[in-house]
């Protein structure tokens, strides 16, 4: 059984968190997300970590709720899962990295074709054929959003080579993976939350 | 301001809804005695024709009386689905262009803004990319009527007490436009993954989801509106799932009437002075509606039910064996697949008196 417990950061946990979010997506696009009011992190703890924005009248609600032994199930905006406790592991959630396109995000983007995001919603990777568009920065290893040609959200995938090998990889190899696929929108059938 | 109302209930707030629970049981059991039926040869034969238990069909022969047969042909056949537009994420007629070019007929539906009918799909509309993005919702359109209703705004504070799996929630945080709050209380472990999964993938912000069971909840008059969607029997969804004919017993249905009351009762405490409360139910019972608001109002003086307004739906009944319901029992809705091509669906709109 999985037992939360709900820790409010304190200024500089809080300070920590928004840092890493403007290293990672941009000062701009965190500004933007920041002034929709979900600027208040959460923290709910437990064999794995999970934050969440949330704005000033659920924090003081949250609050109410923690005095009493009450511990919220979620609330906000998921902003990713936290693995490990030492060597921490952040992995972005599919909503927050959603959220973050929508404002502006336009980086670190792959743009793929109807065939690959038929594909990838059923949980497979990205061929060098499927990409019709590149967003860089993108090196091998690093996190790639992937969307489709109308620039619709479709997951998360982790790069298996760089910038330049994939623009190579698509003239020479289409059949070959590019990007290994970390989590799409078909997880929401696949397994639910 | 909401930080300055927000406070937790005193001990003897808690101590009163006790004490009103206990009443509303005993209340409930002496209505359950007046309720009082023979089984005989013409229930049994129309039992075993459509596969229900005798007692159901007795029941439902004093509910319909003429028009029983309509309702038992009206459970056999199948009702379209039907979806809602999330308009958080899209504007409903690019969601529909979109739908229409993967070969769905889709029909809106006249009484529910962001509601139309499924007439057909060459795939499964819960699999769609569409559906993955949140673009839509399936949700059965009588059950879309409550949050319409209850209409919630951007400023108000709302519980939604029996909320898993966020059907409804999402529908009102999408008439809030992702602002406010909305407290979303369910027992269940499993439902409340299911729950958070669909606000997430819906791009619903404004929730806060505690699992718990509503009636060991503290809040202390802080809401300005609740739905409770109450845990039923189901008797209105036997067109959708045909093993509710079979599968629940008189006693299910009383263990059920003293579930919603009490959790009423406790609703109706959370909800400031001049709040308003949408009960409702999936299940044509009279046992799980009229008689649990009826029970529930004789116990809670401070809250009076208000007639609803809408396009569709019967009244309550006034009348149900030897039981005579309070005059105001007509301002609640009925609704039934065989008279309005819906799920049979109960609503009632309380309002909390100062």
């Amino acid at each position: 059984m999985r037992r939360l417990k709900l820790v409010i950061p304190d200024s500089n946990y809080k300070n920590q968190v928004l840092s890493r979010l403007t290293k990672n997506f941009k000062a701009d696009i965190i500004g933007r997300l920041l002034t929709m009011g979900y600027n208040e992190p959460i923290i709910l703890e437990g064999p794995y970590s999970e934050a969440f924005l949330v704005n000033s009248k659920q924090l003081s609600i949250i609050k109410d709720l923690i005095a009493v032994g009450k511990h919220p199930y979620c609330s906000g905006i998921h902003i990713a899962t936290i693995f490990g406790r030492v060597k921490k592991r952040i992995e972005y959630s599919l909503a927050f990295t959603e959220l973050l396109l929508k404002i502006g995000l336009r980086r670190s983007i792959i743009v793929i074709n109807d065939w690959g995001e038929r594909l990838v919603l059923y949980g497979r990777d990205v061929l060098a054929g499927s990409i019709i568009d590149i967003y860089p920065p993108i090196y091998k290893g690093s996190n790639v959003i992937i969307v489709n040609r109308n620039f619709e959200f479709i997951g998360i995938g982790k790069s298996l080579y760089s910038f330049k090998e994939i623009m190579k990889l698509r003239e020479n190899n289409p059949q070959k993976v590019v990007v290994k696929n970390k989590r799409d929108l078909g997880w929401y059938l696949r397994r639910g939350m | 301001m909401l930080e300055e109302n927000f406070h937790w209930a005193r001990k003897g707030v808690i101590m009163n809804l006790k004490e009103l629970w206990i009443k509303v049981r005993k209340v409930i059991n002496k209505k359950y005695s007046k309720i009082r039926f023979s089984i005989r040869d013409k229930h049994k034969k129309l039992a075993e024709k459509y596969g229900y238990q005798p007692y159901m069909i007795a029941r439902y022969e004093e509910m319909f009386d003429n028009e029983l047969i309509d309702f038992l042909e009206g459970n056999e056949i199948r009702i379209p689905s039907s979806i809602r537009c999330n308009d958080l994420k899209i504007q409903c007629n690019e969601l529909i262009k979109k739908l229409k070019m993967k070969g769905m007929i889709l029909a809106p539906i006249p009484w529910a803004p962001h509601g139309f009918w499924v007439l057909s799909s060459p795939i499964s509309i819960g699999s769609t990319h569409e559906y993955l993005r949140g673009y839509y919702q399936i949700q059965g359109p009588a059950s879309m009527i409550p949050a319409y209703i209850l209409d919630p705004k951007y400023y108000d504070v709302v519980l939604d007490a029996a909320a898993a799996p966020g059907v409804k929630t999402s529908q009102m945080a999408q008439l809030m436009k992702n602002q406010g709050i909305i407290i979303a209380v369910d027992k269940s472990r499993e439902r409340m993954k299911a729950l958070r999964s669909n606000i997430t993938r819906l791009g619903v912000y404004n929730v806060i989801a505690i699992r718990s069971d509503i009636r060991s909840l503290k809040f202390n008059k802080v809401f300005t509106k609740a739905l409770l969607d109450a845990p039923c029997t189901g008797e209105g969804l036997i067109p959708m799932i045909p093993e509710r004919k079979k599968s629940r017993s008189m006693d299910d249905l009383k263990y059920m009437s003293i579930l919603q009351a009490e959790m009423l009762l406790t609703v109706l405490e959370f909800v400031k002075e001049g709040g308003i409360v949408m009960y409702s139910t999936c299940s044509v019972a009279p046992e799980e509606n009229e008689l649990v608001i009826d029970s529930v109002l004789e116990v809670y003086r401070h809250a009076s039910i208000i007639a609803i307004q809408f396009p569709i739906g019967d009244r309550g009944f006034k009348e149900y064996f030897k039981l005579k319901f309070s005059v105001n029992i007509e301002n609640t809705i009925r609704l039934y697949p065989y008279k309005h091509g819906t799920e049979g669906f109960f609503i009632a709109k309380i309002v909390k008196e100062g």
